[in-house]
């Protein structure tokens, strides 16, 4: 434990003297900053962005350039959100709600400085979740057999199908199947069999990840953006920016219940930031006074400082499953994932083995890149204001060069293009008509492990189901599946609804909150 | 968005009648491509032999392609169902409902877009110069959009298609002898000529036209246009090239040649 406190300790020193890792770590922050403000530009386009340009980097570099970027393009949402009442990502919808009256108000710099500094602890305390947790996690999943691993693919498509697509969960279990269908392009990793390439050598070894997320996030916002032909308010001065230590002390309570819904949330395969903002904020809301819930969206403290804590501790959940179990737990961390696989390491059980003391490097790097956050977040807030000037369709054709490029970059092929487009068109229609994106990328990166898994258990079992029933968490993740799917059920659904709201009334009844 | 979020989530939710005409058309494209996919994938080896190797059924490479095919033709028959039973397949056969209605200046939009980026990857990025292929469609996109000109989705879509019938013909002519097709990269450097002076002459025309017939006269956006349309691609082009060592698709593009003797010869660059 002590060894592992001093090399924590050794790593995040050897990262914050180095001015060069700093130049990377506060640069790739205010890069993340900048994209999450932009409205139409996200965390995850960002990371695949990035990937391209740090591909040629050292592992070491690119992480600390790309969690750089991830924590402030979370953060940097609320920028907008705030400002000009317009979510720079989903994750920031939620803060929109009460930032902006704040911003009416004339405190628009209170509001920013709120949220910089919620962010920031949101972050390490996501961070502290995921230093503990992880170990425990990772020592079990050592012990999962090919039929655990098959089961978590499972779960993870059923789980983000059903919580990403509220209104049909068809919708979100079919972009799912979708994504694990896209997964079985290529030759087979058992027998080398060429499984739907249609003759193109550049198929055999299967779809590249990094340049099928580009398309499948990068593409639809460019086409989604430009038609729709977004015009932006124009922002307000921002007075002082640096908070008032009371109103933290104020908030802590929201800020440590928020903290703990986004690792919640982020831990859950698939469903990311957005989700996470939006439970907390009614989660913030339902545990205030009557006189406090009047407060909602009309400018309460309470609202944004629990909206961005979750959505930034959502990234610490986010990477639980991603480090431990190489399932991505949001789709930045999807995106995450790919640009890991392309340094070489490998997310999973086995990291520590094959990475010694990973988990203490990653944590250390996002903590300076919570620093380098919450320090830009107060330093530069005024620039990136201006930024926001910048009309959409001046700067969305360039990012859509620029994911052009970066598909291209990575591998040197123009194959890539070749599949990065349809993929991106086919995205946009998907979106247009409902369909979640997440599950698909959640199908595209767990396929190729669910494929190997389920025929690797079966050959041990020589063709038998039977084993799976006679282990202990692939029974749990079965029943989870099935509780999942018989739930949606218009019978079952009305009964388990009634029953917890039942079960939540009557606990709000005896232990009511003052 | 917070109702949105809430929602109760069901297999059977109630949803507006676009909707279902919606739901009804994709499921029933989903449904052709899974039983497609379903009747190819029977093909691959179930339990034969296959490269020597005895295969059983619990190995074959079909097993998870067919339970995944199985459960997509399984969730759009059920998405079909229930689109139907909301009068979904009507207006089934107009084309308007597939396409969005053509008078709305969104959907215009939107297939311009998508047009757009087809062409650009398909034909003008694998035959000739990436700078100038990007400058003409980051130029496309602003003059429709940001610094909008006259008439310009029509002069501009004939512009494009004349250009990239062009660029085709151009790279099927000269090496006609190959096996080359339409989609491979430009090698010959009489034909990456031959597509840049194409490329050079289209992008001449479209910013006469954005800059001689705007919509509303604005110096100042027609001057920023300019300079992002024609330096944010240089910018790009030498920091992939130069700083990250990404060679361009064509690596012997007018463009691409100049930079390389001005950075490598005449600035000694290492």
């Amino acid at each position: 434990m002590l060894e592992q406190f001093s090399h924590f300790f050794s790593t995040l020193f050897a990262l914050a003297t180095s001015p060069t890792n700093l130049l990377v770590v506060f640069g790739a922050s205010f890069v993340g900053i900048i994209f999450g403000s932009m409205p139409g530009l996200t965390a995850t386009l960002g990371i695949a962005l990035l990937t391209s340009l740090t591909y040629g980097f050292g592992p070491d570099v690119a992480l600390l350039a790309l969690l750089g970027l991830y924590v402030g393009a979370i953060y940097g949402g609320s920028y907008p959100a705030i400002l000009i009442n317009i979510p720079g990502t989903p994750a920031a919808a939620a803060t929109a709600l009460d930032g902006y009256p704040l911003t009416q108000k004339g405190q628009a710099g209170r509001a920013l400085g709120l949220t910089t500094t919620a962010s920031f602890i949101g972050t390490l305390i996501g961070l502290l979740f995921l230093v503990t947790l992880s170990p425990f996690i990772a020592s079990m999943a050592l012990q999962f057999t090919s039929w655990e691993f098959f089961l978590l693919a499972l779960f993870g498509i059923v789980i983000s199908g059903t919580l990403t697509s509220p209104g049909t969960v068809l919708k979100g279990w079919i972009a799912g199947l979708i994504g694990l269908f896209l997964a079985t392009i290529g030759r087979d990793s058992l027998q080398y069999f060429p499984r739907y390439t249609a003759g193109f050598s550049e198929l055999d070894a299967g779809l590249e990840i990094v340049p099928v997320l580009i398309g499948a996030f990068g593409i639809p916002q460019v086409i989604r953006v430009l038609s729709e032909r977004r015009s932006l308010a124009e922002a307000p001065k921002l007075g002082r920016i640096l908070p008032e230590l009371s109103a933290i002390t104020r908030n802590i309570k929201h800020i440590f219940r928020s903290s703990t819904i986004g690792v919640g949330v982020g831990s859950v395969p698939g469903i990311g930031e957005d989700i996470a903002g939006w439970v907390s904020y009614s989660t913030a809301k339902n545990a205030s006074t009557p006189e406090q819930q009047k407060e909602f969206g009309k400018g309460s403290e309470a609202a944004i400082v629990s909206s961005e804590t979750a959505n930034n501790a959502c990234i610490g959940g986010a990477l639980i499953p991603l480090l431990t179990l190489g399932i991505p737990g949001s789709p930045p961390a999807a995106m995450l994932l790919g640009a890991l696989l392309l340094h070489g390491i490998t997310p999973g059980p086995s990291i520590e083995v094959d990475h010694p003391n990973f988990l203490l490097e990653v944590t250390a790097i996002m903590v300076l890149a919570s620093f380098a956050m919450w320090a830009n977040g107060m330093l530069l807030a005024k620039q990136v204001v201006k930024l926001l000037t910048i009309p959409a369709p001046l700067f969305i054709p360039v990012v859509g060069i620029l994911c052009i490029l970066g598909g291209y970059a990575l591998g040197l092929s123009i194959f890539n293009l070749y599949i990065l487009i349809p993929v991106g068109i086919a995205a946009y229609f998907l979106g247009e008509m409902d369909f979640p994106i997440a599950p698909m990328v959640i199908g595209l990166v767990l396929g190729g492990m669910a494929d190997e898994s389920l025929r690797r258990a079966l050959m041990l079992s020589e063709g038998s189901f039977l084993p799976m029933f006679e282990r202990p968490v692939a029974v749990i993740l079965l029943v989870i599946i099935g509780c999942f799917i018989v739930n949606q059920i218009p019978a079952v659904r009305t009964r388990t609804t009634s029953f917890w709201a039942g079960l939540f009334s009557r606990l709000a009844r005896k232990s009511p909150v003052v | 968005m917070e109702q949105q979020s809430n929602a109760p989530s069901t297999v059977l939710t109630a949803g507006s009648a676009a909707d279902a005409q919606q739901d009804f058309k994709v499921a029933l494209v989903l449904l052709a491509v899974a039983v497609a996919l379903l009747v190819h994938t029977l093909g691959f080896p179930m339990s034969g032999s296959y490269g020597g190797v005895d295969n059983q059924w619990f190995v074959s490479p079909a097993l998870f392609p067919l339970l995944v095919c199985g459960l997509l033709v399984i969730c759009s028959g059920m998405l079909l169902y229930k689109a139907t039973r909301k009068q979904g397949f009507r207006g089934f056969g107009e084309l308007r409902g597939w396409l969005g209605d053509w008078r709305n200046e969104r959907i215009k939009d939107r297939w311009y877009v998508i047009g757009l980026l087809l062409v650009y990857v398909y034909v003008y990025i694998p035959s000739t110069d990436f700078y100038l292929a990007s400058v003409v469609f980051l130029l496309s996109l602003t003059s429709r959009f940001y610094y909008p000109m006259v008439n310009g989705l029509s002069r501009s879509s004939t512009l494009h298609l004349v250009l990239a019938l062009c660029l085709i013909a151009v790279k099927l002519n000269v090496n006609v002898s190959e096996d080359t097709h339409w989609l491979s990269i430009n090698y010959d450097e009489d034909a990456i000529r031959y597509s840049d002076l194409s490329m050079l002459m289209a992008l001449m025309c479209l910013l006469t036209l954005s800059v001689c017939f705007p919509q509303n006269k604005d110096r100042k956006r027609a001057v920023i246009q300019v300079l992002v349309v024609l330096l944010v691609p240089l910018l790009l082009v030498c920091t992939f090239n130069f700083l990250l060592y990404v060679p361009m698709p064509v690596e012997y593009g007018t463009v691409s040649d100049f930079l390389n003797y001005l950075v490598y010869d005449v600035l000694a660059f290492q």
